[in-house]
């Protein structure tokens, strides 16, 4: 099919002459081997191992990101500290104590950090200096201030809840128990700083940047018209810049261009 | 056997610069006209046309014969071109709607001069430079970089039927150009 007839289409050719200066095919040409003498190896690897770079990546974010879901849903638990349970659940464990022989051993550092059973009687012996710890699995962020019952003991397990930014500290207050605990606790506290720190929301910065890398096309002008409409127009500017040297060809439909155009060009 | 388009740029972008010179010389003339004809001035042309290929060179390492090397091409120059009339001042209604103004002379031409001439191609080019632009363009990406109306429509980013009803628009105003 053919919209235009074939005489006006010779006419135009033969009235259609124009030609770029020789001056500026040779800047062209002189910049496309300047591009790959600059550039000494193949741009992209072999092709029969570019064909496996998507799934591979995506294999490997994938897998990734399975791992640090599942360490962090393993971690969980471990984020509960304990608070100091109620007085009367404190006076039953002391009775219970009372009541229990002595332990063989210290438990473990992986029991201290999971939660353990309430009448957990060698837990519970195992440390004396801060009744409830690793009694009550209630989560240690929760706001509010302490109940009243809680203060007797907080003077005791102080060293515990501070030992993540000072384990010396805590050493040296509590008993030895408590000391291992503490530096389980540290290293628990670091490790859950780590798995924070990972699924935290990263600054604005490397987050475009990792927009630029993985984004589609799409997705990153919805992010430069956020940026555009929250008065960023710097950063949206910048954005945009980038965007265009990425996907020179990408057809910006008139809608998206009008949310995401520089100012100026509005 | 001749190399397509695709696989010389494919050729490009793993390092092979003769493989680029060959895909210049065969793309330079339609996409120079193209982009002269759109914005109607010699020496802006020759700059937009300059920067389109240096987007190609520094695209190579990303490109991906998806489609036809022409469509991606004209894809990049047309968004150039869209960027440029934008900075310009004009918004999209306008590159529809308007008829535009006779084309400033070019180099060496003087307006009067330009006033006697009489000659069949020159008022061909008159009609298409005066033409409202996604008409003129419509044409000029089918007659100078061989598109057809879904490959055009691919590369303004408009739907078939519309591109359609500007390559004819703009077919019948350089009929009638030809008929005075």
């Amino acid at each position: 099919m053919s919209e235009v007839d074939k005489d006006l289409s010779e006419r135009y050719r033969a009235s259609a002459r124009d030609e770029p200066p020789a001056q500026i095919d040779a800047a062209i040409l002189a910049a496309a081997q300047r591009a790959v003498a600059s550039q000494p190896w193949p741009v992209e690897a072999p092709r029969p191992l570019r064909r496996w770079y998507v799934p591979v990546s995506l294999a490997a974010v994938i897998v990734l990101s399975l791992v640090v879901t599942l360490r962090i849903q393993r971690e969980q638990p471990e984020l509960a500290l304990p608070d100091a349970p109620p007085a009367a659940v404190r006076e039953k464990e002391q009775k219970t104590v009372e009541k229990t022989p002595e332990p063989r051993a210290a438990p473990p550092a992986e029991v201290v950090l999971r939660p353990a059973p309430k009448s957990a009687p060698a837990q519970a012996a195992a440390q004396p200096a801060a009744p409830g710890f690793a009694v009550d699995p209630k989560p240690r962020r929760d706001a509010g201030p302490p109940p009243a019952a809680r203060e007797e003991i907080a003077a005791e397990s102080k060293p515990i809840r501070d030992a993540a930014p000072a384990p010396q500290a805590s050493a040296e207050a509590a008993s030895g128990r408590i000391a291992e605990n503490t530096v389980e606790l540290s290293a628990a506290a670091g490790a859950r700083r780590e798995a924070r720190a990972m699924s935290a929301p990263a600054p604005a910065a490397p987050q475009m940047a990792l927009a630029k890398r993985e984004l589609a096309p799409e997705e990153w002008l919805e992010r430069i018209a956020e940026l555009r409409k929250q008065g960023r127009d710097k950063e949206a500017d910048e954005q945009f810049a980038d965007f265009k040297r990425r996907f020179p060809e990408f057809r910006i439909r008139e809608p998206m261009m009008e949310r995401i155009a520089p100012r100026l060009a509005r | 056997m001749e190399v397509s388009d695709e696989q010389l740029m494919l050729d490009y972008a793993g390092g092979d610069a003769a493989a680029f010179e060959v895909l210049y010389r065969k793309h330079r003339g339609g996409l120079f006209r193209y982009v002269v004809r759109s914005v109607r001035e010699q020496r802006l042309a020759e700059e937009l046309f300059q920067e389109v290929w240096l987007k190609v060179i520094e695209a190579r390492a990303r490109y991906a014969p998806q489609a036809k090397f022409t469509t991606w091409l004209y894809a990049i120059a047309h968004n150039r071109l869209i960027d440029h009339f934008r900075a310009s001042g004009l918004r999209s209604v306008e590159m529809m709607m308007d008829e535009l103004p006779d084309p400033p002379a070019r180099a060496g031409e003087q307006p009067e001069q330009k006033a006697e001439v009489r000659e069949q191609g020159a008022r061909l080019i008159a009609a298409l430079e005066a033409m409202p632009i996604v008409q003129r363009e419509a044409f000029l990406l089918h007659e100078e970089a061989g598109l057809s109306v879904p490959e055009i429509a691919e590369v303004t980013g408009t739907e078939v039927e519309a591109t359609k009803s500007r390559l004819r628009y703009a077919v019948a105003k350089l009929r009638e150009a030809l008929k005075d």
